[in-house]
């Protein structure tokens, strides 16, 4: 194969090809750091990288395939991930100057899971600071590019994950999703984007933004790529005591399924006025080809408490991030980036009546939505980011007055699920005029990826979207 | 943020009306969203949350307690069902 074939294989492909020793996890990396040593000037996605420690720890790999010693489903596969994943010793900067050379003493769990599962951690990726932005805008590290056009966004938070994937820099990626950050750059940049149920993935050992609202998954090409993923990774760990002890599923048996008699609930109120016209045509395509699979589509009116549930999930995020970095706030606020300060800054003058009512009113949101979907429903079909996917120039509103608007338009229909901690996947669903993904998200009951997996992984098979690489 | 007194009426305990949480919340919502940098500033915020504080505590005695995080866990769980490929 040339290193083009490989790179261009998806993660369960490369998988399998390595197993087989069809290809050696060597060869597979050798052309994963050509590629970044080609295109990374022009699309900034690397935030460290060591070759030779890559290739060093590729090399075991294909010495223990050798000796038969197979570590995992994921052996010998390339990653990278968001550079806020601590691993004791070695550099997590959180896309910020603040953060230049720290070293954390600590792995986190989820690293530790794929290290088991024989996954290669090859490179740390760019993000925006302390994956607190939409869009990827950073003018700490600068901001990473779209492969799909380089003038456009990538999404972030997770932006440097999104890139990373789509340029087949890496076979996968992590990313953390507080109000939509891996999902703005799987919607972004063509991907699918998984974003877990609360409490599904253990967050010990990733930088914290927002407790309440923090979750950590895979940005992949393929649903079959991020069930492998989410599968080396889900579970409880005694480290972090939000992680339920709910039995993990065995994902990839919800590969290859029919979805004949699914239920796919889709809204009849409140995602329809912010959606851009352009993007209207590509929903609806999307819903044609469930219910060509055989589902059934079930129009579902939602509770007006929904509406809650966007800037509930603000507050949240602006007072949880102000009291994580009260003090920096306060000594150090002349070293953010303008658009991270302006949205943590209000949270210290919110009253903590006003915080605990928004924690409080969860329950009540959730009780709401799930009567008014998974009652009659098994998943949810809604749009993700409302709008094409804007320029880098014409985004970069961090210090114009119409900056809160943009972000919380942008954020509107992903943030509601992080409040609600239920789990959703971002789908690619075709490209716009100007060659830029379009997509959308379904959302599952609580700790029901499974079903997610399934239905995404359906759809995938009658579309070609995912199969799509760019040029470049 | 006064407008919200003059528009909502309390019976006689001083509680708003079961009817009148959502519109009340919602109201408050959309208060916090219109916060910018400019109107953020101690003084001026804590007198515009003043309204809202015997308003919002009447709204919120309605509504289930659940502010840990792992109370909230637990909650999902109890909307989770089995896998339907996990045979």
């Amino acid at each position: 194969m040339t290193d083009s074939e490989i790179t261009h294989l998806t993660l369960t492909e490369v998988a399998r090809a390595i197993a087989a020793r069809d290809v050696s996890s060597v060869e597979v990396t050798r052309a994963c750091l050509q590629r970044i040593e080609q295109h990374n000037d022009r699309l900034n996605t690397i935030a460290g990288l060591n070759e030779e420690a890559a290739l060093v720890a590729a090399t075991r790999a294909d010495d223990d395939l050798a000796s038969g010693n197979v570590r995992g489903p994921l052996h010998g596969v390339p990653l990278a991930h968001k550079d806020l994943f601590f691993r004791a010793g070695e550099l997590s900067e959180w896309g910020s100057s603040m953060m230049t050379g720290y070293r954390p003493e600590t792995t986190a769990t989820v690293l530790t899971r794929l290290d088991a599962a024989g996954a290669l951690d090859i490179a740390r990726l760019n993000m925006v600071e302390f994956a607190l932005g939409a869009t990827g805008h950073n003018n700490d590290t600068g901001t990473p590019r779209n492969p799909w056009n380089a003038d456009y966004i990538t999404g972030g938070s997770s932006s440097g994950s999104g890139s990373a994937v789509a340029a087949r820099f890496v076979f996968g990626a992590l990313g953390t999703d507080t109000g939509g950050s891996i999902r703005h750059p799987a919607y972004c940049c063509g991907l699918v984007g998984l974003k877990p149920t609360y409490g599904r993935v253990s967050r010990y050992g990733a930088m914290p933004l927002s407790f309440s609202l923090d979750h950590i998954g895979p940005l992949s090409r393929t649903v079959s790529d991020s069930a492998h993923i989410v599968q080396a990774i889900a579970g409880h760990d005694p480290k972090d005591p939000t992680t339920s002890s709910m039995p993990v599923p065995n994902y990839l048996k919800s590969l290859g399924r029919s979805i004949k008699g699914l239920r796919i609930a889709i809204p009849e109120n409140h995602f329809q006025d912010a959606v851009d016209p352009v993007l209207r045509p590509f929903l609806d395509d999307s819903i044609e080809v469930f219910r060509a699979c055989g589902a059934e589509i079930v129009p579902v009116t939602l509770p007006k408490s929904f509406e809650l549930a966007a800037p509930l999930g603000a507050l949240l995020l602006s007072v949880e991030g102000a009291t994580r970095h009260s003090k920096w706030i306060r000594e150090r606020f002349g070293e953010y980036n303008a658009a991270q300060f302006n949205r943590l800054a209000p949270g210290l003058y919110y009253p903590a009546t006003r915080y605990l009512e928004a924690l409080n009113l969860r329950a009540k949101v959730l009780s709401n939505f799930v009567a008014a979907v998974f009652d009659v429903a098994d998943l949810f079909h809604a749009p993700s980011i409302p709008m094409p996917v804007p320029t880098v120039a014409e985004s970069d509103l961090a210090d114009d007055p119409k900056f809160n608007e943009f972000v919380g338009r942008l954020t509107s229909y992903n943030r509601p699920f992080n409040y609600m901690g239920l789990p959703a996947l971002c789908l690619p669903a075709g490209f716009d005029a100007q060659g830029l993904p379009v997509g959308f998200q379904l959302v599952g009951r609580p700790f029901d990826e499974a079903m997610l997996i399934r239905a995404g992984d359906a759809y995938e098979r009658e579309t070609t979207w995912t199969q799509m690489a760019p040029s470049l | 943020m006064n407008g919200l007194r003059a528009n909502h009426k309390f019976d006689g305990d001083g509680l708003v009306a079961e009817k009148d949480i959502n519109d009340l919340l919602i109201a408050w919502a959309t208060e916090i969203q219109a916060l910018t940098p400019e109107n953020v500033g101690g003084p001026a915020v804590l007198e515009a949350f003043a309204g809202l504080n015997e308003l919002a505590r009447d709204a919120a005695q309605s509504l289930p307690f659940e502010s840990e995080p792992a109370d909230f866990v637990r909650m999902l769980e109890a909307y989770a069902r089995p896998s339907i490929d996990d045979d």
